[in-house]
């Protein structure tokens, strides 16, 4: 039996049902934080992003340079949620059946021969993939059913993926010869991409603290693929009034060229703007935000505060941004001050 | 249920305590988009009276009657009152409403937009448990809210767009242009003539008018433009001198004085004494024109009729040959001068057809004293009969009749002739087209060559980097281009950014 058919519906009809789950949903998320912490200093946005990602039911996308801890923050976050982990490290010639599974000849008990189906390490709870622009189009895109659909078919079988899947994909933003950078539609089934940076300078003591000395921390599991799914449903119960909703679905067509919200920097510099599923991902990212907030509805305020990594992959800047050094970053930001929120004053 | 009716009593109470706090900003607001329309409705009136103003110095009336106090008044009150009424359209469109009174607690109190949410899942008809968790989460937040001193909404002044402020310039400057121009013409060939008649639409009701010593001069004002003029003219000088009752001075002649003379009277004047001819009756025949106006406009195609006659006349003129035609046109010019037979020919209009036939005939006199005088009234440049290469390549004239030199053609054999006169480049540059390409099929045995094979273990071990590796997908002068082309934008960003 999967997790997900364990876990079963979260009936959350009332007010005390909402509270409680509510403050189910925070208790996990504080312990879920703390175990990453003991090993993972610092990046305290970093760890909100994954967590978000994960609890809301998307994938995430971490871009950093080497050595910031992009792998070893997933792999903390898999052993504290005690789910299936698999890491793939993504290199030019890795090919679909590498990661999907393909079927092998295997001896059976009587020296006789037969063909049997063998996973692939994309078929798990959580998918690490590690520098995932360094595989071939073809590769990536052996992903994308993965990532949408939640199955993966192989030939005539088609593999449903148990109940939560997340894809945590790590990119280096240097070193981009021999790389492909990734299509549009698989950037568009990440639900946040978020922008590692370097420590600060108290960081590093815990960092040296952790990895130097005699002492090996571990996480430990502190929940299960269960808990996560009822949490994923309480994310989605939390309610969305209309002025929120408002307020994302003109953030997001003012990300759109020649729209009637676009500022005019959007205008001139984007060549995409982002899709309903940025939409989906204000509405599901800012749930996540308003339960961690002690709220049961969402806020404009929460549209505003996860509009970066929600919406700055889903830009595709033109040759005229490109050649300006106008980055996605700056347009959400010029968006942000051009489209006010419903009913605002002042 | 008694605390949901509650919340929406006290919910009520908090946004109209907003919307009476937001009602004033909410007129400035509509004022600041009422103010928009300002300077571009402030340009109606002013561009009416300078196109008036320019249509009256050409055709000499304007359409516009008002006066200056008026026109200003007008000016002032249209782009007003449009404005006064785009800020009531204004703020009946967008009137501070209950979501925006909500809105604004929310805002001003950091209550995440609880109220607002809470406003709208009230409305809900089977709100979900988190929009009733939402519902009662908001219920003391809404008690706190009216406990809350409600803060001055603060106005921030407009920034100063550039954008209507050149129209407002604009406006101004068209309409001190306009009024400067106001019952002012162009004294500039017929339209002077034109604007005497503007003056006096019917010339010929206006004889009678000017014989009359006792009607009112302010009368005949009246009648005219109503905007004052800033120096007379002279068919005012003359109507005045005909209120006056005193006789109507002798046209032509000097009868005006220097300053007051037309224009094209002057050049009349010195055209005539250049010639040598009666210059008395080229300066009548110009003053002639004043008076009346509506004779000249009818007799345009006659004098069309005559065009080519009078570039003979100018032609001879300017080239100094005193011929017959000079004194021809004098003594008929002197003859109109005559005031009897000038009142004689405005009279009677059969007279004009009288005046073309003799000068029909003139012409033809002209034509016969050319012939029998050809190099007098020949304007065609000497014969070149000059070797020089210059000639290369004129075409052979068929109305030289053989008396002109050697033609082009004919000079080319010459020695000067061999002088290269145009550059001409003695090879062409290019890669001249290859051609047809010729494939040919040959059939050969496969040879065995010698491989230079060299075995693994002597190749060494590949410690070094590579270095750069470039990349080479576009042709030199594409790279080339691309990189310039980011450069110079690049280069445009920096200089934006360094001026602010």
């Amino acid at each position: 039996m999967s997790v997900a058919e364990s876990a079963g519906p979260v009936p959350v009809e009332t007010a005390e049902a909402a509270r409680a789950a509510a403050a189910g949903f925070k208790n996990v998320c504080g312990r879920l934080k703390a175990e990453v912490a003991k090993m993972f200093v610092g990046q305290h946005d970093v760890v909100d992003g994954v967590l978000t990602a994960l609890l809301a039911g998307g994938h995430v996308l971490l871009e950093g340079v080497p050595g910031l801890g992009k792998t070893l923050l997933v792999r903390t976050l898999s052993e504290a949620v005690s789910l299936r982990f698999s890491r793939i490290q993504f290199t030019p010639d890795l090919m679909p059946a590498d990661i999907q599974g393909t079927t092998v000849l295997t001896e059976t008990a009587g020296g006789g021969h037969e063909l049997s189906f063998q996973e692939g390490p994309l078929i798990a709870n959580l998918v690490l993939a590690d520098e995932i622009n360094r595989a071939t189009p073809k590769t990536q895109s052996a992903l994308l059913e993965a990532m949408q659909e939640r199955q993966v078919t192989i030939g005539r079988r088609t593999i449903i993926l148990e109940e939560p899947y997340c894809v945590m994909a790590t990119q280096n933003p240097v070193e981009q010869e021999g790389t492909y950078p990734l299509p549009e539609a698989q950037l568009d089934r990440f639900l946040l991409k978020l922008l590692v940076g370097y420590p600060a300078e108290t960081e590093y003591h815990g960092i040296l603290d952790r990895t130097t000395g005699a002492a090996v921390e571990a996480a430990q599991p502190v929940t299960d693929g269960a808990e996560i799914v009822r949490m994923r449903a309480t994310v989605r119960a939390v309610a969305e009034p209309d002025p929120a909703r408002t307020y994302a679905v003109r953030l997001v067509l003012a990300t759109q060229p020649n729209s009637d919200h676009a500022p005019k920097s959007v205008t001139e510099n984007a060549a995409l703007g982002a899709s309903p599923r940025g939409v989906q991902g204000l509405i599901l990212a800012a749930k996540v935000r308003a339960l961690l907030d002690d709220r049961f509805a969402i806020a404009t305020d929460d549209i505003r505060a996860v509009a970066l990594p929600v919406l700055r992959h889903r830009v595709l800047l033109n040759y005229r941004a490109q050649s300006a050094n106008v980055t996605a970053d700056a347009l959400i930001e010029d968006v942000l001050a051009a489209v006010p929120a419903p009913n605002a004053v002042a | 249920m008694a605390d949901s009716a509650e919340l929406a009593a006290n919910l009520d109470r908090v946004a109209r305590r907003a919307q009476g706090a937001m009602r004033p900003w909410a007129w400035r607001q509509a004022a600041e988009r009422g103010a928009e329309v300002l300077a571009p409705t402030a340009t109606a009136v002013p561009l009416l009276v300078l196109a008036a103003s320019v249509w009256g110095l050409f055709s000499g009336r304007s359409w516009w009657s008002l006066g200056v106090a008026p026109t200003i008044a007008l000016a002032i009150a249209l782009p007003l009152a449009y404005m006064l009424v785009a800020t009531v359209l204004a703020y009946w469109r967008h009137p501070p409403t209950r979501a925006m009174g909500l809105a604004f607690h929310d805002h001003r109190l950091g209550l995440r937009d609880r109220l607002q949410a809470a406003d709208f899942f009230l409305r809900a008809e089977a709100p979900s448990g988190f929009a009733q968790a939402a519902i009662e989460d908001a219920a003391g937040f809404a008690q706190r809210a009216l406990a809350a001193e409600l803060p001055k909404l603060q106005w921030r002044r407009p920034a100063l767009r550039p954008g209507p402020w050149p129209l407002g310039v604009l406006a101004l400057v068209a309409l001190v242009i306009g009024l400067l121009l106001r019952g002012q013409s162009l004294a500039l060939g017929d339209s002077a003539e034109d604007a005497g008649a503007g003056e006096v639409d019917n010339p010929v009701a206006a004889a009678p008018a000017a014989e009359q010593p006792d009607e009112e001069p302010a009368h005949r004002e009246n009648r005219r433009s109503p905007a004052p003029r800033p120096a007379p003219r002279p068919s005012e000088l003359f109507a005045f001198a005909a209120d006056a009752g005193g006789e109507r001075p002798p046209l032509g002649m000097g009868a005006l004085p220097a300053d007051f003379e037309p224009s094209e009277t002057r050049a009349a004047n010195a055209q005539a004494s250049q010639a040598g001819l009666a210059a008395a009756g080229a300066s009548s025949q110009s003053a002639d024109q004043a008076p009346r106006p509506k004779r000249e406009r009818t007799r345009k195609p006659a004098g069309k009729r005559r065009k080519p006659t009078e570039m003979r006349r100018e032609e001879s003129a300017s080239s100094g040959v005193a011929g017959g035609s000079g004194t021809s046109a004098g003594s008929r010019l002197a003859a109109s001068d005559h005031p009897a037979a000038d009142n004689k020919a405005r009279s009677d209009e059969s007279q004009d057809d009288v005046e073309d036939d003799a000068e029909d005939e003139e012409d033809e006199e002209q034509k016969a004293a050319a012939t029998r005088k050809p190099m007098l009234n020949n304007q065609k440049a000497p014969v070149d009969r000059s070797l020089t290469p210059a000639g290369i390549g004129d075409q052979e004239r068929d109305d030289l009749n053989g008396r002109s030199g050697p033609g082009g053609l004919k000079k080319t054999r010459g020695v000067a002739a061999m002088l290269l006169g145009v550059p001409m480049p003695d090879h062409l540059r290019g890669k001249p087209n290859p051609g047809r390409v010729k494939v040919r099929r040959e059939r050969s045995a496969p040879e065995e060559k010698a491989v230079q094979a060299v075995p693994a273990a002597a190749r060494g071990r590949r410690d070094e980097a590579f270095g750069d590796i470039n990349h080479m997908r576009l042709p030199p002068r594409a790279r080339s281009t691309v990189r310039d082309y980011f450069l110079a934008q690049r280069q445009t960003t920096n200089n934006a950014k360094e001026e602010p």
